[in-house]
């Protein structure tokens, strides 16, 4: 299409382009992290808030994460801590 | 600093980042180490612990081997990279020596429904003993045991990219380095990793445990 037929196009005022599905879902994990720039964050932010798919498949990724994180860290054991650092410690001298 | 059989050790403040403390050890100076040791005990403990978790070997011993071998190498440290990256693939590397090691003797079969290990067993019997909710506490032991499994089931390598991500939360970008892969491998481990939970926690009905965790 040459230039002057396009420019006797009626002007069509087009939305800006959401990220697609494919996109989102690959991003997801970042996006749950918080590890996106800004950018990226605002638009999957929104493409969240417009797609039903999206939105249920980031809240099963979420769930899920946050039963992985009820498995909590344990507090190790000073004596056998000790005992550790000092068997190091022997080793050295 | 625990030990006075050493004649070689010299105060060095808390407040000295990771890498100048590697720099110091390499010195063979033992508060330098003891710092590090203090810093890191407690994360690479619980990474090997998740890790070896059906495993009948000594979670100690495995620990304990990681931190002879960081202060063994210490001399080897690159200072320019990050103390926590060099450590974890330190601990990866053995607790990977121990999964191929002959010793390895699994506690479960992967055909056994869910049973509790010893190390949950005699918890829940403390707890009993000191009268602490016993009933909340099983619940705990008995998800952590399912938790475990499903993720004992992954391929090494998307085990290792969770046990990084969600149990010692660090970044994707952290771990690519400490893996020695691209970002986009990692992610892609962590997104399979994560099909597969969900297929195997929907098996083991993990939902149900949850939603009566939290009707008690």
């Amino acid at each position: 299409m040459t230039a002057s037929i396009k420019s006797n196009l009626p002007q069509k005022r087009y939305k800006p382009v959401l990220m697609d599905c494919r996109t989102v879902q690959e991003k997801i994990l970042q996006f749950l992290y918080n590890e996106l720039d800004q950018n990226e964050l605002g638009e999957i932010a929104q493409h969240l808030s417009e797609c039903n798919i999206c939105s249920r498949e980031q809240k099963i990724i979420s769930d899920l994460l946050s039963q992985l994180n009820s498995w909590k860290q344990e507090e190790p054991d000073i004596v056998v801590k000790n005992r550790i650092r000092n068997n190091i410690f022997k080793q050295k001298s | 600093m625990q030990d006075n059989t050493t004649s070689d050790v010299h105060f060095v403040s808390n407040l000295v980042p990771d890498e100048l403390l590697m720099q110091i050890t390499a010195q063979g100076n033992l508060s330098a180490f003891d710092q590090v040791f203090d810093r890191y005990y407690k994360p690479i403990y619980n990474f090997v612990r998740k890790n070896l978790f059906f495993d009948d070997i000594d979670c100690d011993d495995v620990t304990q081997e990681i931190f002879v071998r960081v202060f063994k190498s210490a001399k080897n440290f690159d200072t320019t990279k990050k103390l926590s990256s060099w450590i974890y693939q330190i601990a990866i590397n053995e607790v990977r020596r121990y999964y191929k090691s002959s010793l390895r003797r699994r506690v479960y079969s992967l055909n056994d429904p869910i049973q509790e290990n010893e190390d949950s067993i005699e918890k829940s019997e403390t707890i009993v003993a000191n009268n602490i909710n016993p009933e909340a506490d099983s619940l705990y032991s008995l998800r952590k045991n399912i938790l475990a499994k499903a993720i004992d089931k992954l391929p090494d390598k998307q085990k290792m990219v969770v046990m990084l991500k969600v149990y010692q939360e660090l970044t994707f970008e952290e771990i690519s380095q400490i893996l020695n892969c691209p970002l986009s491998t990692v992610l892609s481990r962590m997104r399979y990793a994560v099909r597969k939970l969900r297929t195997e926690l929907e098996e083991d009905n993990f939902l149900g445990i949850i939603n009566y965790d939290s009707k008690h």
